[in-house]
């Protein structure tokens, strides 16, 4: 791999250094201040997002507790939802891109910085929208946010209040800023990469990161347009999801999880491709299969698009299609297996060292894992009758998302943190901060399977008797699991604001072109092309 | 494992970039015509 990292001299094509103070960072083009900005705004909205469901758990500590009307309670549910997966989440692993990609594939920076920034800025308004309500609730306008869940099922959402245009606006703006994301990710890797880079080449958090666009580019406008529909359904007199008018609430549901299930591997995909490099530094091995994961890659790709209905197998669908959809669920669990075994695989036999990223990419293998099981167990028609609505559910999706995308990004943060400060971080603190979330989120999600098979339904603000004491398990483990991201926070500022200084090549057994540049690396990534045998 | 580096020189990045830019326009109308359809889909 290449070491030159001299200056060209060539202009500056993008005109960073013009302002300082927040009118650089407003009008920043740079692929590194973008990512910068991105992860800033996902640390933010992750501590909203955990503040609002630390509510919600505080409610449902005990039975009989009212420490907050219903609908608020409904609100804070619906709300949290869509801030982790919209403002936390995705734009978590869009900072990983634009940090990342142009110094994995030896781009100088990504293809279209005009519209990176673009796409970044209309981040802040959107998630404004999505809160506002809450806010405006306090001088009496309006009923608060919206109540019906992060789904918008119709007629509840037809017949809501004005939290639902709020959050059908939002939704909007943040699906046209991941698009805009999607598409600079795609046009950068095929155009921007270095000589030599074959596709076959790339790395595979490149190749995680260009089947989650294409899937984003596929789907967001099929979400814009259910949301459009409900809009003018609200507004404009059409009834798209009114039986009695013609229409078909059912279609609002096929229509929110044709994008809803791609979502799930949109949000997991990025950090698939993360994981190889993070287990191979530390077993210091080669990545094992990799065009096996590659091709598993595809193959997701492809499934999640067609498997959808498996989110309301209790709506009433016939049975053709509930035969289809459960076998077409089941067959994602392939190359999914074939991934799990290529992770296994590079660790095998390796010299395997415990520094926090592999910390937390072994504990997001084993927790992840408990996801693709417990999914298998839902994709199951007739089981799925059973489970449907309930805590397991919950406890399910949080495992894939918490454990699976959440403690993923956590990866990836350790793993490249001081590649982007240059000062490493207290691994102490780290392994700290991974023991407490590891216990805290197995306190806080285990019980919720229980809960779940013994009926207890979700979105309900109080419940009975017999379900007290897992609940309150639950909340316990989730206060302690919110409280302890404070130390991931706490971390961060530290290693940004100074610390042992980081070498070029962080890890030992790291490999790759990020490498061989600086930590931090210089304004423009990559001067001078890299030449890739 | 590198060959010979060179600069990215400014025609190099020009037409590079001018690439990506008709390719995005190409997905982000791909983009438009997926959510104008989607508007006609009936069950």
């Amino acid at each position: 791999m290449n070491t030159a990292t001299t200056a060209n001299g060539h202009a500056d094509p993008h005109g960073e250094g013009h302002y300082s103070g927040p009118l650089r960072w407003l009008t920043t083009t740079n692929h590194k201040d973008i990512g910068t900005m991105y992860l800033t705004f996902s640390l933010i909205m992750f501590f909203v997002g955990g503040a609002m469901i630390l509510a919600v758990r505080a409610e449902l500590f005990s039975p009989g507790l009212q420490l907050m009307q219903p609908e608020f309670f409904n609100q804070l549910i619906g709300v949290h939802a869509l801030v982790m997966i919209f403002a936390a989440l995705m734009p978590a692993a869009t900072g990983f891109a634009n940090w990342m990609l142009p110094l994995m594939i030896g781009a100088p920076d990504m293809a279209l910085p005009r519209l990176n920034n673009w796409g970044f800025w209309l981040l802040p308004p959107a998630a404004l929208l999505l809160t506002m309500p809450f806010f405006l609730a306090l001088f009496g306008i309006g009923d608060g946010a919206l109540a019906t869940g992060w789904t918008f099922y119709a007629p509840l959402s037809v017949q809501g209040g004005m939290g639902v245009d709020f959050a059908i606006l939002a939704v909007h703006i943040l699906g046209i800023s991941s698009i805009m994301g999607s598409i600079n990710v795609i046009v950068t890797i095929f155009n921007m990469r270095a000589p030599g880079m074959t596709l076959m080449k790339m790395p595979l958090f490149a190749w995680g990161w260009l089947i989650t666009a294409f899937l984003l580019l596929a789907t967001l406008p099929v979400l814009a347009g259910a949301v459009t529909m409900l809009l003018t359904d609200r507004h404009f007199g059409t009834q798209f999801f009114d039986a009695a008018g013609g229409g078909d609430p059912i279609l609002f549901q096929h229509l929110f999880w044709f994008f809803g299930h791609p979502e799930v591997y949109i949000l997991l995909l990025p950090v698939w491709g993360l994981m190889p490099h993070v287990l191979a530094t530390f077993s210091r091995k080669p990545t094992y299969g990799y065009k096996a994961q590659v091709y598993s890659f595809i193959v997701i790709g492809v499934l999640s698009l067609v498997v959808w209905a498996h989110h309301f197998f209790t709506a009433g669908l016939p049975v053709p299609a509930l035969i289809y959809f459960m076998f077409s669920t089941m067959a994602i669990s392939i190359p999914l297996a074939v991934l799990f075994f290529c992770w296994i695989a590079t660790m095998w036999k390796g010299a395997m060292t415990f520094e926090t990223p592999m910390l937390f990419a072994v504990g997001f293998i084993v927790l992840f894992g408990i996801a693709g099981l417990t999914g298998l167990i839902l994709a199951d028609v007739a089981a799925d009758a059973q489970y449907h609505h309930s805590y397991f559910v919950v406890a399910h999706f949080h495992y894939a998302l918490f454990a699976g995308g959440i403690m993923g990004v956590m990866t990836g943060v350790y793993y490249w943190l001081p590649k982007w400060t240059g000062h490493m971080y207290s691994e102490k603190l780290g392994k700290l901060h991974f023991w407490l979330t590891v216990v805290s989120f197995n306190l806080t999600f285990m019980p919720q399977f229980f809960l779940g098979l013994a009926g207890m339904p979700r979105r309900i603000p109080d419940y009975a008797l017999q379900f007290a004491e897992f609940n309150a398990i639950s909340t316990v483990g989730a206060m302690i699991l919110g409280f302890s991201q404070l130390l991931f926070a706490w971390n961060i500022w530290s290693c940004i604001r100074g610390g042992e200084k980081a070498e070029p090549r962080v890890w030992e057994g790291a490999e790759g072109l990020e490498w061989e540049l600086s930590s931090p690396p210089p304004h423009h990534s990559w001067e001078i092309q890299p030449v890739i045998k | 494992m590198t060959d010979q580096p060179t600069d990215f020189t400014p025609a190099d990045l020009a037409r590079r970039r001018s690439a990506a830019r008709r390719l995005a326009w190409l997905l982000g109308l791909a983009v438009v015509v997926i959510y104008v359809l989607g508007l006609f889909i009936k069950r």
